[in-house]
């Protein structure tokens, strides 16, 4: 997802696995997977199967996945993605790994499978992950840091090409004060791309489901793309922050009150921040807000049929963008300029009638 | 004191519970005012009231409520199902469906929305004194429930014994729009399971009655209702599925499969996201066993006559292929 293979891969190599990492997800990865899909699964469930495929194509033979306990689909993947894959004839294992505190007995079962064959010595496992959470935490630190630069770059493209070579950098660091050093470094290349910093962007708040929030495949890019139209965009989910908050504390009190008043159920996935989200960047004095939902994905329609209320009571515009495998770039990037052009328009009046009331 | 009177939509759950509330309200004396069989207003009106992407049953779904606010109904009785004591949930638009109308419909009559996740008959108590203390407080709650009661496990009795929710309710009754002719008879006895959402299966209007439709072919039609709860969660997967009518759906069908039913028919909707879970399980089951499976997919635009050929010919294929195996020479 997103930026984060490299960590899954140092992780599991340092167990003394040979690790196949499946190439970035890519048109041919989404197209592998909607073959053998079932039509309205959501757009995560076939990149996913999608790149298991070409990641067996390279000779994988163990697959390790998440579980989940509902109510949105997301939790039940692995188990169908393991009678898919078997029905086509793959002999591979997939290891699911279930929440620990709904499904012990799954959890630790995957667990005993993942350690299994591992080399290893459990004295180092600590150290293994530790470091694995410093990695995914930088690499959200340097990515935060370039979505802050883009808005204001000078030279169109250039934090982009940045951000590449900050990722290789950050990718080759393993000890804990390399880690520490590849961050630094990278910050500091970000912070040295010429900027204009007097512009006076309009702000936009971008929520939605996780996978593609996070996954630039799924999303064609949605945010680099508002970026580079002079946007300031803010993303409501970062990957090491999404896990503190939910797999390991429950730390969202604030989004989950905001939600409280339109929503108050849990509606599983990511519908009721989603909703909770939108009123907080309401209340920041954002200009506008995106959802990003795959299509079909039921957590995030309800959440949209909510949403058109919030907007109206708020004075704050909401687009959604289901996305799917049919969708186009072209499509979306006319989507945003028109979205952008009515934020910029709605801006404009607002200042004119402040400036008014000031005389 | 005139009669309270609160409007009951005849769509999605409620194909499972409407003689118990449908008791319920009235043994508390107020009037429940059952909205009428889905029609074309009524899905009309439901697609202007709601979201796009939103699928056909909730879109029939804000239809129904429509329907009551123009009956000018004093409340609206809109459950939050969360679950029912079968260690599953309800699809997340059922988690949200009171807020859902309220966002969708711009004046209201009060919305009566208790959260139902329910286990046991005590469960069941607390929940109705609740809403008998909330809403019509003069009123004795003890004699509505156990009538309630008794009327839901009755409709129940008559399901799990073969017959289907127009004929076990009053209220379920229809006028069928398919003409009835002098249904076929087959010998060998072609037995169909049709499986899908109660308010797919059994909203005759959505699914251009399709089950009527079987029947006039001289199909025997079994559906997940017909199964009692015990026996059908003996079926049970590696892992359940979250929500609970899918979980229905997939075990009903392992169920009838090991009866040896001739064939599937899983009715669902455009763009149901558990459907697309519910489906493939189905599908990998009927794979595995060697039966056909046929899929019909409802959404606003479904055509009675797609559908009406599509089941001709689901039909004359299980029967060929029954009779062609009594013709199989016995002798290899
Ligand atoms: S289960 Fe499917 S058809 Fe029913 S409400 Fe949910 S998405 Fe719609």
């Amino acid at each position: 997802m997103g930026n984060s293979p490299p960590v899954f891969k140092q992780i599991l190599s340092e167990l003394g696995y040979d690790v196949v990492v499946p190439p970035p997800p890519s048109r041919r990865t989404l197209d592998l997977g909607t073959k053998y899909a079932p039509e309205f699964a959501c757009i995560p469930f076939k990149i996913l199967l999608g790149s298991y495929l070409e990641a067996i194509d390279l000779g994988a033979d163990t697959i390790i996945s998440t579980g989940g306990v509902g109510p949105c689909r997301a939790g039940y993947y692995g188990e169908l993605h393991r009678g898919i894959l078997h029905d086509l004839g793959h002999d591979v294992d997939l290891i699911i790994i279930e929440p620990p505190l709904k499904r012990p007995a799954d959890f630790l079962r995957a667990m005993y499978l993942l350690f299994r064959e591992r080399k290893a010595p459990l004295w180092k496992l600590p150290d293994i992950f530790w470091r694995a959470w410093l990695k995914l935490n930088a690499i959200d630190c340097v990515e935060k840091a370039s979505h802050d630069i883009r808005t204001f770059e000078i030279d169109k493209g250039e934090t982009t090409t940045v951000f590449r070579q900050c990722m290789e950098i950050l990718d080759a660091a393993q000890s804990k004060i390399e880690i520490k050093e590849a961050t630094d470094a990278s910050l500091e290349l970000l912070s040295a791309i010429p900027q204009d910093r007097s512009r006076d962007p309009i702000k936009i708040g971008l929520i939605g489901e996780i996978y593609v929030v996070l996954e630039p495949l799924a999303n064609h890019n949605v945010q680099v793309k508002l970026e580079e139209m002079g946007v300031l965009v803010h993303r409501s989910i970062y990957l090491a922050e999404w896990t503190q908050n939910n797999a390991l504390t429950n730390r969202e009190y604030d989004v989950k009150k905001a939600a409280e008043p339109f929503l108050s159920e849990l509606v599983g996935g990511h519908g009721r921040n989603s909703i909770g989200e939108t009123v907080l960047y309401a209340q920041k004095g954002f200009d506008g807000v995106i959802q990003l939902a795959p299509f079909a994905c039921i957590p995030e329609i309800v959440a949209k049929s909510i949403l058109p209320y919030v907007s109206r009571k708020l004075n704050i515009p909401v687009m959604t963008l289901f996305l799917d495998e049919q969708t186009g770039e072209g499509g979306i990037r006319t989507r945003l300029e028109a979205f952008v052009d009515l934020l910029v328009q709605r801006k404009k009046k607002k200042e004119g009638q402040l400036a008014c009331v000031g005389i | 004191m005139s009669k309270q009177r609160i409007g009951i939509p005849r769509s999605l759950f409620f194909y499972s519970y409407m003689p118990f509330w449908q008791t319920f309200w009235s043994e508390l004396g107020c009037e429940a005012v059952v909205s009428p069989l889905t029609n074309k207003n009524m899905l009309d009106q439901g697609i202007s009231h709601s979201v796009t992407d939103l699928c056909v049953p909730v879109k029939i779904f804000h239809g129904h409520i429509s329907y009551l606010i123009s009956q000018k109904v004093d409340a609206l009785f809109i459950p939050r199902m969360v679950g029912v004591g079968t260690n599953d949930t309800f699809c997340p638009k059922f988690l949200a469906l009171p807020e859902m109308i309220r966002c969708s419909f711009s004046s209201l009559p009060p919305i009566i929305a208790p959260r139902i996740d329910v286990r046991g008959p005590l469960g069941w108590f607390k929940l109705c004194s609740d809403l008998q203390r909330e809403w019509v407080p003069e009123r004795n709650v003890w004699g509505a429930f156990t009538k309630a009661r008794a009327a839901q496990a009755h409709y129940e009795a008559q399901l799990t014994g073969g017959k289907l929710p127009h004929e076990a309710w009053p209220t379920f009754r229809w006028f069928h729009s398919v003409e009835q002719s002098k249904p076929l008879a087959r010998t060998p006895e072609l037995r169909i399971a049709m499986l899908g959402y109660p308010y797919s299966v059994y909203d005759q209007f959505t699914n251009g009655d399709v089950l009527q439709k079987l029947r006039n072919l001289g199909v025997q039609v079994l559906t997940a209702e017909m199964i009692p709860l015990g026996k059908r969660s003996r079926h049970r997967l590696r892992k359940d599925l979250f929500w609970h009518y899918s979980n229905m759906v997939v075990q009903a069908g392992i169920f009838w499969l090991n009866q040896g039913v001739a064939g599937l028919i899983h009715v669902t909707n455009f763009a149901c996201g558990p459907d697309a879970m519910a489906g493939k399980l189905l599908e990998l089951a009927c794979k595995q066993q060697g039966k056909p499976l046929l899929t019909l997919t409802l959404d606003e635009q479904t055509g009675q006559v797609g559908i009406n050929t599509r089941i001709e010919a689901f039909v004359d294929m299980l029967q060929r292929r029954i009779l062609g195996a009594h013709n199989l020479p016995l002798h290899g």
